[in-house]
């Protein structure tokens, strides 16, 4: 829980900046790669910036019950000390349960008073805390209670002095009377509760690689590599075959990829982009256990002697040689390549790499098929995947 | 001696044309005596769909009744019953799509299969169409027994 509180704090403090309307915002320099949508702090108000978290860090290592050591979870915060955020000016702003020339001094003999301002508050940091850690001790996604369930999270404001309760619900509903006395009853009776209606629930960001495992309805295949399609969009490339159709939602796990586009089982292709949805999901080059990236923009064409490097969700990492280039297989998918490492059902669209070093490789194409006789990999080479789906390795 | 090695001889020579499998039957391929333990299929098994046996394919139904969800490829064989034993076919070997099925508890799932490639038009006789499934981490295979008639 003190973790929680740690990150919550610090991301509060930092984010408290966006939370007051600013008026001078020509002090921020718009970033030069068009690409990127952030706004760069000028020098001027980036060394006030520095300096106003200084003097916060200060009075942390002056509360601390270890100075050598100094987290916002070993904090003993006095009893008057309500939080503190830097404002729109650059100035650290230090918030108290009550404000005399006591106070003043006492914080003036931890830190330089140039650039902090006071604000009174009606709540200590240590009682918006003990509100926050029974709110999170209630937390249970499982939970049969409808409101409990639908906690997606628990924070603390303090430019509002209060707890954030962030609640799956409808803005509307956020806003009702009704609503607000059931957190009451059944969440917490704390006076100053700020209830902020979100979609969905915090979710982890994680890497889907090349490999892993996704599904769709009733089939579990393998992700091939991610590719940017025409449009520019992100997603993965996998295998159809005839059970994935353009509109089908792509799972991992239990949480929704995306969603398919046209699906190719036919000629040389057996391959679909399905584009990435939840951007919970990051794109990856890399492929744990053969511990390689694969090379951005590029893919090889391999010959029959070269060793091929697959990775799909039921036979793991395999090292195979190529013994045919020219194959058509038994259910009609030509000019695809047979190498010497076997497969079995769940590989479908897992990747095929090859050529490059030990830490980079190219990609080659993706599983299609297991070769009747021997179970060797059959796959379908990306120069087709990629002219017939218009799509570029990421 | 001799009286004694031809006495064995004739023995052998009586052992092969009694035993099963392609012994008593002209197949269009090979046979011989499977190994394969085919489980009972209670709670998890095959079916085949109503009306759709062809001499060269058929729709057959997976189902599972258990508690666990089941696994399984496209992949599939045939067997036939010949000299009072279960008899694994030699038929053309072919490729098979990568993708993995899972049924859940209280499911079922098709597949419409053509055995063509693998064995021809099936002649005459008893047969079963056997796959492979896993449940947790054990493999088990269940079968579905039909008639070919003339």
């Amino acid at each position: 829980m003190n973790r929680i509180i740690t990150v919550i704090l610090t991301f509060t403090l930092l984010m408290s900046v966006w939370l007051i309307p600013s008026s001078n915002m020509v002090a921020f320099e718009e970033a030069t790669d068009t690409n990127v949508n952030l706004a760069v702090l000028s020098d001027e108000l980036q060394e006030l910036e520095n300096e106003a978290n200084e003097k916060y860090n200060e009075l942390l290592n002056e509360w601390s019950e270890n100075s050598q050591f100094v987290t916002e979870s070993n904090v003993n915060y006095p009893d008057f000390y309500g939080g503190a955020y830097i404002n729109n000016e650059k100035e650290l702003v230090i918030q108290v349960t009550y404000l005399d020339d006591s106070i003043e001094e006492y914080f003036g003999s931890i830190i330089n008073l140039t650039n902090v301002v006071f604000e009174e508050v009606s709540y200590s940091f240590n009682e918006l805390k003990q509100a926050h850690g029974e709110i999170v001790e209630k937390m249970n996604p499982n939970s049969s209670d409808l409101l409990i369930s639908s906690i997606a999270g628990v924070g603390i404001s303090f430019p509002d002095n209060s707890v954030s309760l962030y609640v799956v619900t409808s803005d509307a509903v956020a806003k009702t009377s009704a609503f607000n006395n059931q957190v009451r009853d059944n969440i917490s009776d704390f006076e100053n509760i700020k209830i902020i209606s979100t979609p969905g629930k915090d979710a982890t960001v994680a890497d889907l690689e090349p490999g892993a495992e996704i599904t769709d309805s009733g089939y579990t295949r393998s992700a091939g590599f991610w590719a940017r399609n025409a449009n520019g969009d992100l997603g993965i490339i996998t295998a159809p075959h005839s059970s994935i159709s353009q509109g089908d939602t792509i799972w991992v796990g239990t949480t929704v990829f995306g969603t398919a586009s046209t699906p190719y089982f036919s000629g040389s292709v057996d391959a679909v982009f399905v584009e990435r949805t939840n951007a919970n999901f990051s794109a990856t080059r890399y492929i744990s256990g053969w511990n390689f990236n694969l090379i951005s923009g590029t893919y090889t064409t391999l010959a029959v002697g070269s060793t091929t490097y697959s990775k799909g969700k039921a036979t793991g990492c395999k090292s195979g040689v190529i013994v045919d280039t020219n194959y058509t297989t038994s259910y009609n998918i030509s000019d695809c390549v047979v190498t010497s490492a076997t497969c079995d059902s769940g590989d479908s669209g897992g990747i095929v790499a090859g050529g490059g070093s030990s830490s980079s490789r190219r990609v080659a194409g993706i599983m299609t098929g297991k070769q009747g006789g021997t179970n060797y990999i059959i796959y379908v080479k990306a120069a087709n995947i990629i002219s017939t789906l218009g799509i570029t390795v990421y | 001696m001799l009286h004694r090695l031809l006495i064995l001889t004739a023995l052998a020579v009586l052992t092969v044309f009694s035993s099963g499998c392609g012994a008593k039957e002209d197949y269009p391929w090979g046979v011989h005596k499977s190994d394969i333990a085919v489980a009972a299929g209670q709670e998890v098994g095959v079916k085949m769909q109503e009306g759709s046996l062809t001499k060269t394919g058929a729709e057959f139904i997976v189902f599972n009744s258990g508690e666990e969800d089941i696994y399984l490829g496209v992949e599939f064989f045939l067997q036939i019953y010949d000299g009072g034993d279960w008899c694994d076919i030699e038929g053309n070997a072919v490729d098979w799509t990568l993708e993995q099925m899972f049924i859940t508890p209280g499911g079922e799932a098709s597949q419409v299969v053509s055995w063509d490639n693998m064995y021809g038009e099936l002649p005459e006789g008893r047969y079963r169409f056997v796959k492979s499934v896993a449940i947790g981490d054990s493999n088990e295979h269940y079968a579905c027994e039909f008639e070919i008639k003339d």
